[in-house]
This record gives C-alpha cells, sequence and structure tokens, in this order.
C-alpha cells in the first residue's frame, strides 16, 4: 500500500508544518521541502519500472528510439522543473520559481529544436 | 503495397496509444502545454513517414536532427572547446561502432558466414586535427568458425573426372584448406561495399 505509506506522509507534514508555522516559519519551510524530496524520490524509482517497460514496449513496436528519447527526456525536465518550482514557491519565493521553469522552457525548446528544424526541412525538400 | 499500409497505420495507432499513455505520466500544469508540442510534432512525423519515404529523405532527416542538435550544442557556450572534443570523440566512436554493426550484416548477407562467427575490428582516423579525420585506416575480419563446437565430417560427393571441363570447384571444403575463397569473398564485399583498398582490410579465420 504505497499510496497509503505518501498519504500518511503527506499528511503528518503537513500538520507538522502548520503547527511549526506559528512558532518557527522557517522550520515549516524545511519540513515541506523534506517531504516533497521524500514523496519524490520514492516516486522516482517507481516510476523507473515505468519507463523501462515502456521502453521495452517501444522497441517492440518498431518506434524509432530518437523520438522516444525526445519524448522522454522532455517529461523529465518538466517533473523536475515543476517540482522545484513548487518547492521554491512554497517557500515564498515566487520569483526564482519563475525563473526556473523559465530555464525549463528553454532546456525544452532545445531539445525539440532539431525535430522541428528537421521537420521544416522535410516539408521545404518535398515541394519541388 | 498493402503491407506497406498496413505498417503505416499500425504505427500510426501505436504511437498515438503509446503518447496517450505517456501523458499520464507528464506533470500537471504549465509545462504540460510543452510536453504536448513535443508529442505532436512526433504524431506528424509518424502520419507524414511515407512522403519522407517517397524522396528517400528519411536519412536526411535523422541527420538533420543530428546537425541542429550538434551545432545547438556547440553553440551552447562560446567556451566550448572541450565540448565540441568530446562530442567528436563521441561520434568517432558511434562512426566505429555503426560501421561495424554495418560490415558485420553486410558481410553475413553476402558471404555464408553467420553474425554470431564474426568480429570486426575498424580503425579510423581519430585525430580530429588532421585533415583525413574520420577517414578508414584499416578494417580486420576476424571469423571464428565452429562457434557451435559440433565438428561436422563433410560428406565428399562423387567425384566425377572429366576431361573436357576444367572446373575448379570452388565450394567444395577439400579445395578450400585455408578458407581462402571465403576470405577472398569477404575482402572483396568490404572492398566494393566501402569501395576501400584491398590492403587496407585483412581477413583471419580461425577454425
Amino acid at each position: 500500500m504505497d499510496i497509503m505509506k505518501i498519504t500518511l506522509i503527506g499528511i503528518v507534514a503537513a500538520i507538522l508544518a502548520v503547527i511549526l508555522r506559528q512558532y518557527k516559519p522557517e522550520i515549516a519551510i524545511h519540513v515541506s521541502i523534506v517531504t516533497g524530496l521524500m514523496i519524490f524520490i520514492f516516486m522516482l524509482t517507481k516510476l523507473n519500472s515505468v519507463i523501462t517497460v515502456l521502453k521495452h514496449f517501444a522497441s517492440k513496436a518498431n518506434i524509432d528510439m530518437l523520438y522516444f528519447t525526445t519524448i522522454l527526456k522532455v517529461i523529465a525536465i518538466a517533473y523536475i522543473t515543476e517540482f522545484g518550482a513548487q518547492v521554491c514557491r512554497d517557500a515564498g519565493e515566487g520569483a526564482i520559481a519563475s525563473k526556473i521553469e523559465f530555464s525549463g522552457k528553454i532546456l525544452i525548446m532545445i531539445i525539440s529544436i532539431p525535430i522541428l528544424a528537421a521537420l521544416l526541412d522535410i516539408i521545404v525538400k518535398l515541394i519541388p | 503495397m498493402i503491407d506497406f499500409l498496413r505498417s503505416w497505420v499500425t504505427n500510426i495507432a501505436v504511437v498515438i496509444v503509446f503518447i496517450t499513455l505517456l501523458e499520464i505520466l507528464m506533470p500537471n500544469g504549465d509545462m504540460k502545454r510543452y510536453t504536448k508540442v513535443i508529442s505532436g510534432l512526433i504524431i506528424i512525423l509518424v502520419i507524414i513517414k511515407p512522403f519522407m519515404m517517397l524522396k528517400d529523405i528519411d536519412k536526411d532527416f535523422k541527420l538533420s536532427v543530428f546537425e541542429t542538435s550538434a551545432f545547438i550544442e556547440t553553440n551552447i557556450d562560446n567556451k566550448g572547446n572541450d565540448l565540441g572534443k568530446y562530442n567528436k570523440s563521441i561520434a568517432a566512436d558511434m562512426f566505429r561502432d555503426n560501421l561495424k554493426k554495418q560490415i558485420v550484416s553486410h558481410i553475413s548477407s553476402s558471404c555464408d558466414v553467420k553474425k554470431e562467427e564474426l568480429a570486426v575490428e575498424v580503425v579510423i582516423e581519430a585525430d580530429a586535427a588532421s585533415s583525413g579525420y574520420g577517414n578508414l585506416k584499416e578494417i580486420v575480419v576476424t571469423v571464428a568458425k565452429g562457434t557451435d563446437s559440433s565438428i561436422q565430417v563433410s560428406n565428399i560427393s562423387q567425384v566425377k573426372i572429366s576431361t573436357d571441363k576444367k572446373v575448379m570447384n570452388e565450394n567444395k571444403p577439400e579445395y578450400n584448406l585455408n578458407d581462402s575463397k571465403l576470405s577472398k569473398d569477404i575482402k572483396s564485399s568490404i572492398k566494393s561495399y566501402l569501395g576501400l583498398n584491398e590492403e587496407a582490410i585483412t581477413v583471419k579465420i580461425q577454425e
């Protein structure tokens, strides 16, 4: 029952953070960051097995690995960016959070531009 | 034609199911839009695949993907010389591995050798500063015969001696003591495949 574990960790951390916030707000932020990290890492190991299965499935279905790795990279960047931005936002640093999101968007763009450029190339070549 | 249509349709269906699956994995919020753009691009690519095959620009496509990503990566920082060198060494490694695979599959399809029996060593010019960077220097093909460990006694078919024809039966094992025909075959097939000098190709046959 992994979901029970995670929900309980979350509820306990939430109560702790609410109580701590009245006395020491800075420690409440630490609690929320650590809880977030714990849940994230816990789920990362599960996600790993899902991705291994998907990879197997992709190679079976004859999907080009170039596309597959691109999608996975984009998803991973999106996850990490979202996580970092939320942690910063929880700590009240909205400006840093939006910078993290900005860099995540640029990194996704860097990954996707080769495919986009090649697609445009094809379109140009197809028209004689 | 029907085969091609079938593979095309299954490919589209599989990719769409696949991306739907992956969309569950995608995080919510602002970043979702960006991931959706990429998955959309990939669906477009799968759909226009027949047009890509029409003019055989499938290979061009991959090449241009690599070119663009290499361009971006080398331009990321101005002091990217180290990165460029690193990329070049990776590229040389990749080139060597791909060449090995190609040679193995070419030999196994054109000559009577199994893929498992072949080992190919490729020497290329790895010095990035020289003008002939990436040129092929030497190919060593090693054929380890009889890895399946069963010793086969070749059946000698009835020998007919005719006086009117002078035919050397090259395919019979008794004429082939050092597998000279096999090594010659391999040499000539590599030579015609890669346009290389015969001196640069070495074939070793191990029984």
